[in-house]
């Protein structure tokens, strides 16, 4: 912290004789490297070597950045140009799948696999639900996912309270992990990709709270996330915790997911979103002085919370959060494509970093960078030719398209 | 393993011979045609331990061997989600009350979570775990539990990261479960969190939690006023120290927020703060408040004029936020 407030001094005077606008005319804009994008994305969809093993349990999660990463590039067919490979890939995901008399979904990694699905090797919400977004990516018809068994389980995951555990042991009946609106978001998704709506529509008159027909507690669920909302229109992890754009973006997903999203309710959330874009001029120069979390460079980046550095995957959850409410145009797009551009996008590996203060770029920030620029798809930046995103599900337009035309057929 | 040569639990001082290993796959490196997507080349320690850990888990033994192992894994893969829960397991078995040192296992168990945690600040699992080590303990020996180890190790996490979200998050929970919301240590320490470092979000969040939670939480009906006032006034003498910190205006426009109260009211207070002549004492958060203020009087003219001021001049890179703010007003 100390070394990082001695430039920042420096460069204040700089800024306080420019003008004001966050965007000037006459510099060159940088550019979204797609080809380096596409190099890095591939990377991480074959072999890592064993410092990943880390990231075993995270495994279906680095393969969905990574493939919608290339979606979202057009590259899928170029990177994957044989039907054969595509439907191995398809298969060793389905390998991931637990099946038992009353529940289907997935597992994390198999490393999983030998300890017992009644206790140790459960079905886990977050893995479920990238298994499937991973299936649509791929093409996959997800013929061979039992949805009302799926369901079944999304629904012994909730809580009480409307919120939802990531898994449950099976044979305890016990919800374990720590309950988090990430598991709220996941668990809507779930609900989303099965078509929940349209299966119950289609049962209408059957009795509900059956074994067939059933769902998750809606009303509970959209109680538990507005209980999030903090002081300054932000979500947290439980009530009154500090807000955080990511848990926002969470909390928002699952309600746009399950219909109950009304932007008229979440007018101070916009307001909470829109000051996540940073940026320090004449008017606010002594925080450069005195903040040590405030950074020049960072103009037009977002921050996660209230003065805190900006952070590539924080533009990607407020831009998101902003376009469910209907308020993507509120976003200063050109500030943050030249944060992004500039700042996080690693020059020769491709990726994004965290910050301008990493090395390394990762699979998450990367793709959530890329995100960002699908949404704005301004070409002076490099972002023409890039599918248009869907801040729901967080796949292309066309993966979406794709959803749209799965016929589920129930046993 | 009798037999490997250089095992990485040779000097664990458990015995694993008898366990049938139940090892994962290897890659076959004459079949990398096709590699599976995201196919992570395992060490052998990794190998060897996961080996180890699925029949253990299989049988669910619930044993010192086991504990150690459980340890080895959540060292290379805290993200392993169930072996958190195994460990859990093995906890409650071995500290159960028949058991001579049950207790101390648990107290053992808190020394170890504070290790991991100081270790990986960023592991997020261990205080959800440590939560529920503390539950059993009290559940069992209430009276071994230790409060002020408590603060210790929460005091030395927030020393090292001073926003540490999951420790925080951990330290509102110890509020809510304990009523501390009026003990004299927790405001003190979170008063000099801020007077460290008055743009200490966290800390204010948690301030404002202490202050007005209970309300919040319905715990209690109303808020003394001798306590609004005293924060209110907290707020402000920091706003006027850095009138460009928005975790001190948060504060204040929480408070107004939270209790309904009205706005018009902070007016002559805002206007210090809105005089371009002064850029040192100028915020852009006392122009947006002031906006607000100017509907309330009813004065849409002037909230229109306030908003294209931080359009044009203040606060140009949310231009579309304040031109949607001033479209809005028509409406109103």
């Amino acid at each position: 912290m100390e070394n990082a407030s001695q430039p920042k001094q420096a460069e204040k005077q700089d800024n306080s004789e420019s003008d004001s606008t966050p965007s000037s005319e006459q510099e060159p804009k940088p550019k979204l490297e797609k080809q380096r994008h596409i190099s890095y994305f591939k990377r991480f969809l074959s072999l890592l070597p064993s410092q990943f093993e880390s990231e075993d349990s995270n495994k279906l999660a680095i393969i969905y950045f990574s493939l919608c990463g290339l979606d979202l590039l057009n590259a899928i067919p170029l990177v994957f140009p044989n039907k054969t490979e595509l439907q191995s890939h398809i298969d060793w995901i389905y390998a991931h799948s637990i099946t038992t008399e009353s529940y289907f979904g997935f597992r994390g990694s198999l490393v999983y696999e030998h300890c017992g699905n009644e206790r140790y090797d459960p079905v886990n919400l977050a893995s479920t639900c990238f298994a499937l977004q991973v299936l649509l990516l791929l093409g996959d018809d997800l013929a061979r996912v039992n949805r009302v068994k799926l369901m079944r389980y999304v629904k012994l995951c909730q809580n009480e309270d409307g919120s939802f555990a990531p898994f449950v042991e099976l044979e305890s009946g016990k919800k374990l992990g720590d309950v988090d609106v990430r598991y709220c978001m996941l668990a809507s998704l779930c609900r989303k990709i099965m078509k929940w709506d349209e299966y119950l529509d289609e049962r209408k008159g059957h009795t509900y709270d059956s074994d067939e027909v059933f769902d998750i507690d809606i009303d509970g669920l959209t109680r538990y996330i507005k209980s999030l909302k903090s002081f300054d229109g932000g979500l947290a992890q439980a009530s009154m915790l500090e807000s955080h754009a990511g848990l926002t973006y969470c909390g928002l997903c699952a309600l746009s997911m399950i219909n109950q999203l009304h932007p008229e309710e979440w007018q101070d959330t916009i307001n909470f979103l829109v000051h996540r874009q940073l940026y320090y001029n004449l008017y606010n120069q002594n925080e450069l002085r005195d903040n040590e979390y405030a950074e020049l460079e960072d103009n037009g980046g977002f921050d996660g919370r209230v003065n805190k550095y900006a952070d590539t995957c924080y533009a990607f959850w407020c831009c998101a959060s902003l376009d469910l409410l209907g308020g993507l145009k509120l976003v200063h797009s050109e500030a943050v494509l030249g944060y992004l551009l500039q700042q996080t996008q690693h020059p020769y590996m491709g990726g994004f970093l965290k910050t301008n203060d990493d090395d390394m770029p990762d699979p998450l920030h990367s793709f959530l960078g890329l995100c960002v620029c699908c949404f704005f798809g301004n070409g002076d930046y490099g972002c023409d030719g890039l599918d248009k995103i869907d801040s729901g599900f967080v796949l292309s337009k066309k993966t979406v398209e794709h959803w749209r035309t799965i016929k589920f057929v129930d046993q | 393993m009798p037999n490997e040569k250089s095992s990485v639990l040779q000097d664990s001082g458990f015995d694993y011979s008898d366990i049938t290993p139940i090892p994962l796959k290897t890659i076959d490196p004459n079949d990398l045609k096709t590699p599976a997507l995201c196919d992570i080349l395992y060490s052998d320690d990794y190998r060897e331990l996961i080996s180890l850990l699925r029949p253990l888990m299989k049988a669910n033994e619930h044993s010192q061997r086991a504990l150690y192992l459980t340890d080895m894994i959540i060292e290379r893969i805290a993200g392993h989600y169930t072996v958190w829960s195994y460990r859990y397991n093995i906890l409650e078995t071995l500290s159960s009350k028949d058991k001579s040192n049950g207790s101390s296992e648990l107290t053992n168990e808190l020394a170890w979570c504070e290790e991991v945690a100081l270790q990986n600040p960023k592991n997020y699992q261990i205080w959800h775990y440590r939560g529920l080590i503390i539950d059993l303990l009290l559940d069992r020996y209430p009276d071994q539990f230790d409060i002020e180890g408590e603060y210790k190790i929460l005091k030395h996490m927030l020393n090292e990261d001073n926003k540490n979200y999951h420790v925080w998050s951990y330290r509102r929970l110890f509020v809510e479960k304990f009523d501390l919301f009026d003990k004299k240590e927790e405001l003190q320490f979170v008063r000099d969190k801020i007077n460290e470092d008055m743009r200490n979000n966290s800390a204010w969040n948690h301030l404002f939690f202490l202050k007005f939670g209970r309300y919040k939480l319905k715990l209690q009906k109303t808020v003394d006023d001798s306590v609004v006032s005293d924060e209110i006034s907290f707020a402000k003498e920091l706003i006027s120290k850095a009138p460009t910190n928005p975790s001190s205006w948060n504060y204040l426009n929480g408070i107004y927020k939270i209790l309904k109260k009205n706005i018009i009211e902070l007016k002559s207070f805002v206007t210090q703060f809105t005089n371009l002549v002064y850029e040192d004492s100028v915020s852009v958060y006392a122009f947006e408040l002031l906006a607000e203020i100017h509907v309330l009087e009813k004065d849409l003219e002037e909230s229109k004029k306030v908003y294209e001021l931080l359009a044009k001049t203040l606060d140009p890179v949310r231009v579309n936020y304040w031109e949607y703010k001033k479209a809005q007003l028509t409406v109103v």
